[in-house]
This record gives C-alpha cells, structure tokens and sequence, in this order.
C-alpha cells in the first residue's frame, strides 16, 4: 500500500513537471518593423500581457524617431527637419557660433569624440564635408578628384568640435565644416530603445536596426540568443554565429552602402586622414554591452585595418572583434573564444589566435 | 480497495502521457513552424507566403508613392527581382532562403524577408 502512494506521488510531480515546460510559452512574442534612420528597424520583444508587448514596440520606435530627428543631416522633403535636428543647426552655424543642444545629442558627441582621440582620428565624426563630396547620404555618388579631397580634408578634424557641457553648446570652428552621425545615431538609438524597454519591464528582446543588433536579456527559454555574421561576399551566407545576452553586436561592411565606377568598388567605410576609402578590410563586428559603443568602433577598426585594428581591440575593455580581411583571413579577439562559432561556409581562412 | 487504486494509476498514467503529449505538440508548433515569406511595404504586413509549397510567382508592388517592387518566388526561395529605385541594393541582395534574411529597398521604404523556425540563429548582423 505505501509502495503505491509512492508511485501516485512520483507520477504527480512528473505530471505537475510536464506542465511546468508549458510555463514560457505564455509569453508572448510582439514583433514590428519601421523604416526610420535610412534603415529597416525591426523589434520584438515578449511579454505576458498583450497590451505592455504593444506599448513597448510602440515605445522603442519613438526612440528611433526621437533620435532620428535630433540627428538627421539633411532636411526631409514637406518637413521642417532643421526645427528638431540639432545637427543641421550646428552645421549651418559652423564658424559662426556655439548651439544648444539637446542632452542626447551632447551624449553622442562626447562619446565620439572621446573614440576620435583614443584611435587618434581614425574615427571622426566631422567627416561631413567628405561624405558629401563622395555624395554618400545623398544617392549621388561619384569618385571625386585627388586636389578635391586635399582641399575637403581640411574641413575633417575631430579637434575643432567645441563642447561646452555646462551651457549645452556645441561649435564647430571653422566655416563649412559639418558633423555626420552616420556611423553612431543608429547605435545610439538602438541604446535608448533598449533602455525604454527595459523600463518597461521587458525581460527579452530583440533589436535588429540595419543589422545592428541588441539582445536584450537571453530568450524566453533562458538560452542565449544566437546572432548571425553576413558573410561579406554572400549575402545569403552567414559566416559566424554568436551567442549573446544584454550584448550589442554591431557588423560594418565594404558591400552595406557602395557603388562602383570602372569596376572598382567605393564603400561609404572612408578613412578621415586620407579622405579615401579603407581597403584592407571588407568587414569587421564588434561585440560590447553599450550599442553606442559598437556602432562607433567598427568604423575605427575598419580604417585601422587589420593588424592596428586587432590592437586598438585588445586593448579596450569589455570590446570583442572579428575582422574579415580583403585577403579572406579572419581573425579575433581571444575575449570571444567561447561565444564564437564559425560556419565554415565561404572560403574564409580561420585564424585561431594563441 | 485495490481495484480503486489501479483505476487511480491508471487515470494518472494517462494523465501524465495526454499532458506530455499536448506540451510536446505545443513546443513543437511554436519551435517548427512553415518557412514563409512576408513582404511588407512602408512596414505594413502585405502579403504572407508558404515558401514551402510556394509555385514559381512573380508579384508586382506597388507603394503609395507610385514606386514598385518586383518579388519573385520560388520554391524554398525568394528575392527582388526588380525595382524602380536609384541604387538597386535590393535587386543585389539576390535570392533568399533562410529565417531571418531579409532583402530591403530603403528608397521605395520595401522589405521581404524570411520567417519561420531556424535552426541557426535568431537574426543577423549585416
């Protein structure tokens, strides 16, 4: 008799246990996606409750447009951009005089100008001038001539932002000089997004904004999220896969923004001290907590190129790497060991590090 | 006394074997799932394909600025085939076959993009 009542008790708890599995599939999955910042942004996130999953992809998105107006370089067709975007109003008043801005856009200039000094100008977000004379931003590209750059490039220099936090301002020195977020607004954004999120007592997302992509804790299922690398060459083919939580993985390529001319490839991936596009790359990821972070240092890795790049990686703190190299070597940093797997698709040579 | 407690088994056993049965049939439909292709414009919802019993098909979409997209589908497979836009970055994505890629036309503010279970990754970087 007491045999039985074990058996009976043993059987309830494998019966209360095949219910228990049941328990993450009451989450639910809220996904949308917007075109905003000149890009595709996708999120979903999950939650118990239908009307708390909407209001935070709702509330995501306001961050992207929020930071989407501080930050848009160029004037939108029928919109008064230039009212919201601290951007255009610092440009148009570049030798002129100091402008007040908004926290946010005093956060992303900072920040950027601390990356410029420590990778000693390999990232800058000055780079305007050069931007616009590639006609990058502006669907009007063409190579322009050597004397051009020369000239523009005395317009490029990271140093002559003037912050002034106390009152607010930023300032650009010299006439005809002009700021370009492109390589941090959407980093920036994406971290905002996560932190409304966050505040809202989400416990699992996903932000993908143009293939900048933010975990947001692990998956309902409490593993963790695993991220794919494009490979540069195949669209279709992913090269490497990460597997991440609360983590930014952010991939910048020679095949994301380019044209071609005499059948050379022009990437939008433009090296601020030679006004002339990096070439020892054709792509680079980096992995760190802050998306801010990782969307900015692609772009001074990419231009460092591979062996300098591998060494301004190592030593950050809390930054993993991948370089795909022009030549197809792949290397990165130790610190991703254990969250890195290649595919082995593509003819990449794998450069496993000591 | 004895017969009772075998029905008791019984009915528990078979409560037990019902209960594995419904949660493995539930994770199973939220895991698997079709491959389908979804194609939005301006971010709406358009269509939504079965990939997997897809016939070849060519869809033309139109936005609301009188620019247009030209999908074709294959079995297992899809992509823009054509596009009234500057760069053509879309028409160069070329086809596509796995969750979570995406072909996207940011000038004619158009996407398709690939859904259902992978067995690989949750999204891409690019």
């Amino acid at each position: 008799m007491k045999r039985w009542s074990l058996v009976i008790i043993f059987l309830f708890i494998i019966f209360a246990c095949s219910g228990c599995k049941l328990k993450s599939a009451q989450l639910k999955e809220f996904t949308d996606e917007k075109f905003l910042m000149d890009t595709l942004i996708q999120v979903t996130v999950y939650s118990d409750d239908e009307q708390k999953g909407k209001e935070a992809l709702d509330k995501a998105f306001a961050e992207f447009e929020r930071i989407n107006n501080l930050t848009d370089r160029f004037p939108k067709d029928g919109k008064n951009t230039a009212v919201f975007s601290d951007v255009i109003r610092i440009n148009e008043n570049a030798g002129i005089k100091p402008v007040q801005v908004s926290t946010d856009t005093l956060n992303i200039v900072q920040r950027s100008l601390y990356y410029a000094q420590l990778s000693g100008g390999s990232f800058d977000i000055t780079i305007g001038p050069i931007m616009d004379l590639w006609g990058f931003g502006k669907n009007e590209q063409h190579v322009p001539s050597d004397e051009q750059i020369q000239k523009t490039l005395s317009l490029v220099d990271y140093r002559k932002v003037i912050v002034d936090p106390d009152n607010g301002t930023v300032y650009l020195q010299k006439p005809g000089m002009s700021l370009d977020f492109g390589g941090v607004a959407k980093g920036y954004a994406t971290e905002e997004a996560a932190k409304v999120l966050r505040e809202l007592g989400i416990k699992h997302a996903l932000i993908n904004a143009g293939g900048n992509v933010y975990a947001l804790g692990t998956k309902p299922d409490g593993s963790l999220w695993r991220v794919g690398v494009r490979d540069p060459r195949n669209e279709n083919g992913i090269i490497a896969v990460l597997s991440v939580k609360d983590t930014s993985v952010v991939t910048s390529g020679d095949y994301e923004r380019y044209f071609e001319e005499r059948g050379v490839r022009y990437s939008h991936l433009i090296d601020p001290s030679t006004g002339k596009q990096a070439r020892d790359l054709m792509q680079t990821t980096v992995v760190t907590e802050s998306s801010t972070d990782a969307d900015i240092l692609n772009k001074p890795l990419f231009v460092l190129g591979h062996q300098r790049g591998m060494s301004f990686a190592e030593s950050l703190q809390g930054v993993g790497a991948i370089f795909v190299g022009a030549d197809k070597q792949v290397t990165f940093t130790g610190n991703l060991t254990n969250q890195l797997k290649f595919t082995g698709d593509g003819d990449y040579q794998i450069i496993h590090q000591k | 006394m004895k017969n009772l407690n075998y029905y008791i088994l019984a009915s528990l056993l078979l409560l037990v074997l019902i209960s594995f049965g419904v949660s493995h049939l539930v994770q199973r439909q939220m895991t698997e799932g079709d491959l389908r292709l979804e194609i939005y414009t301006d971010g709406q919802l358009y269509r939504k394909i079965s990939l997997s019993e897809a016939s070849n098909e060519e869809i033309k979409v139109p936005n609301k600025d009188g620019h247009y997209n030209v999908v074709e589908i294959e079995k297992g497979r899809a992509r823009i085939k054509e596009s009234d836009c500057p760069n053509q970055m879309c028409v160069k994505t070329g086809w596509i076959s796995q969750p979570g890629q995406i072909a996207v036309c940011v000038p004619n503010k158009f996407n398709i993009v690939i859904k259902g279970k992978s067995n690989k990754v949750d999204t891409i970087s690019y």
